[in-house]
């Protein structure tokens, strides 16, 4: 633990000296992953909850234990993005602005003091990165090779964005909002960042721009001072480090939106190339559940033991999670327990009594109120996104 | 350096044209140009000695660790055509690769780097490491720290370190070097350049003691 603190504030230390983008490298520099030895057994800065996927920029994603908590910690929550955060100085209050622009009758540009004049507002909502699962997709698909741990569930507190537009006067051909933050590439020829969305998603009364996560002021790698949630919807969509919103009438231009980030609007057989015309962007969730306990590869002894996990969906809420442990024969209910909240993840619980020892697997598949239910295994798609095939874990039944 | 950097203020819109032009017209049409002579890039392979290895391995770190550390590479699972495409993007986006190096990369990712490939991805992190990077042979005679001819240094400041530490070395994602006094500290400077130092990537394997010499020289030369 002190040396967590100590390397913690080792880091912080450096960081404020040099400045981000050389933070983001003292990760790499303070902890013992060289570039090329960087194994996802590997804990980054001392951090046990997570496992890194890249190391720069950082990418990590929560070892699935940790969700064993409802509220996902900040320090636990999975870390994403293109670019790593920009350098804190850029983004630093005194000169941090929020420019809102484009069709609006009164263009503005906001501090965080100004922002703060409007109602506070919080909510519990699942963050969770488009390519959450993209491991598990045959063929592979390119990109950061997530498995389980994408994910988290997180208490976030701003403003709502709804209020901020209305202040400006929307105007009405106004279809699209666009959204760029302060992380910039190293090379001036890799595109921005530069995300969209729909006016209606921008309009949505709890559609947020946060300024704090799990009560504290958003953390750096999660996107300080300032970042969108959209709850019900994929990351892809919540920009982190956010400083330009513009309404326009088109979707946002370049690669992250036009390219990236799009899945097929029709199931296609793996492995096709898809026509751009066919491919629609990631925007909700779909219908999840994960296995928190017992842990894959775990030995359990005979006799009841309890299946615990969480269940997310998109803009609907999970009714049910059914658990199999004959690979898919038959299926029985799970309790829903604990907080229940639009939005958020539902815990549940399993009671299971294996009558035989040897090799089990456990299987889980939650379905939502619009009769959205986990397959198998999920829809493939180019960019490997929105996987929710039905989880599963292996585990030991021993005799003793 | 204010000369310089004037020079380049002023020269920069036609600068990033002329880039531009190259890695859209250019590359392509080297390309073809190269796969016109060797009958097309088949992705055939003969069977690749270590020294190839080693040497692959130096240009990925080299290309490529400039923007991104490398396990996101390694743990990637693509077809030949994929990495090839994957190369396209990457160049588009700034990477400096030559025609024949992307056909060196493209290779040797699918050879290692293929759908068949073990899906462990501690594995593969693992098998990175198994054959450690060694120096290119120094040519016998030549001083470890050999005389530095500036307008080499240039021009190799400008293959190799431009996106980190910015054009006139006047610092961006890596920091400013024009009159760094890392320069005159020849240990310091040696060493970090050789061996790396946090996200910056050990040189050693990619420059050989007359090029770190030579741009050290021309680094010397800003004001």
């Amino acid at each position: 633990m002190s040396h967590n603190t100590r390397a913690v504030s080792r880091r912080a230390f450096l960081g404020r000296l040099l400045g981000g983008a050389v933070a983001a490298w003292a990760v790499g520099y303070l902890s013992p992953e060289t570039l090329w030895g960087q194994t996802s057994k590997q804990e980054p800065q001392g951090n046990p909850g997570l496992l890194t996927r890249v190391t720069r920029p950082f990418d990590a994603e929560t070892r699935v234990e940790e969700f064993a908590s409802y509220i996902t910690p900040n320090d636990r929550f999975f870390v994403r993005s293109h670019f790593g955060p920009p350098p804190p100085e850029q983004i630093a209050e005194n000169v941090w602005r929020l420019h809102v622009r484009g069709l609006v009758d009164r263009p503005l540009e906001l501090t965080l003091k100004d922002l703060a004049k409007f109602e506070r507002v919080s909510l519990t909502a699942v963050m969770q990165c488009s390519g959450n699962g993209r491991a598990f997709h045959r063929p592979r698909a390119p990109g950061v090779q997530w498995e389980r741990g994408a994910v988290g569930n997180a208490k976030w507190t701003g403003v709502r964005l709804r209020d901020v537009l209305s202040h400006v006067g929307v105007q009405p051909s106004a279809r699209h909002l666009q959204l760029l933050g302060a992380d910039r590439p190293v090379s001036t020829m890799t595109p921005l960042f530069l995300r969209s969305i729909p006016i209606e998603k921008a309009m949505h009364p709890d559609t947020l721009l946060a300024t704090h996560m799990n009560g504290e002021p958003l953390p750096l790698p999660h996107g300080a001072p300032l970042r969108l949630i959209t709850p019900g919807w994929m990351g892809d969509a919540c920009v982190k480090w956010l400083t330009d919103l513009t309404l326009q009438t088109e979707e946002a231009k370049g690669f992250y939106m036009e390219t990236a980030y799009r899945y097929p609007a029709h199931p296609v057989e793996p492995g096709t190339a898809v026509p751009p015309r066919d491919m629609i962007p990631v925007e909700a969730m779909v219908v999840k559940s994960l296995i928190v306990s017992p842990v894959s590869g775990a030995a359990l002894k005979l006799g009841p033991v309890t299946v615990e996990g969480v269940a997310w969906t998109g803009e609907g809420k999970v009714v049910t999670v059914e658990v199999s442990v004959d690979d898919g024969q038959t299926w029985a209910n799970a309790r829903l327990v604990g907080e229940d909240a639009p939005y958020a993840w539902r815990q549940w619980q399993f009671i299971w009594n294996p009558r035989q020892p040897g090799a089990r697997t456990i299987l889980a598949r939650a379905t939502d109120d619009r009769g959205q239910t986990q397959p198998m295994t999920s829809p493939w798609n180019p960019g490997g996104f929105l996987w929710n095939g039905v989880d599963r874990v292996q585990v030991e039944v021993k005799s003793a | 350096m204010i000369p310089l950097m004037q020079r380049w203020r002023h020269k920069r819109p036609a600068v990033i044209g002329l880039v531009t032009v190259l890695v859209f017209v250019g590359i392509p049409l080297v390309k073809a140009l190269a796969d016109d002579r060797t009958g097309g890039n088949t992705g055939q392979e003969s069977s690749p000695s270590v020294s190839d290895e080693q040497d692959s391995k130096r240009l990925m770190m080299a290309r490529c660790a400039v923007c991104h550390s490398t396990d996101l590479i390694v743990q990637q699972r693509l077809t030949l055509s994929q990495w090839v495409k994957t190369l396209n993007k990457m160049e588009r986006w700034g990477a400096q690769v030559s025609s024949a190096e992307q056909t060196q990369l493209a290779n040797y990712l699918a050879a290692r780097y293929h759908p068949g490939a073990s899906g462990s991805l501690e594995q593969t992190a693992q098998d990175s490491l198994e054959a450690p990077i060694t120096e290119p042979a120094i040519h016998p005679g030549m001083p470890e720290h050999p005389e530095g001819r500036p307008d080499h240094g240039q021009r190799l400041f400008g293959q190799n370190c431009v996106p980190c530490h910015g054009p006139a070395a006047a610092g961006g994602m890596g920091p400013k070097l024009a009159n760094n006094p890392i320069l005159t500290d020849e240990r310091r400077f040696w060493a970090t350049v050789r061996q790396g130092r946090g996200a910056m990537p050990a040189w050693s394997a990619m420059l050989n003691a007359q090029e770190i010499a030579d741009i050290q020289a021309w680094l010397k030369t800003l004001e």
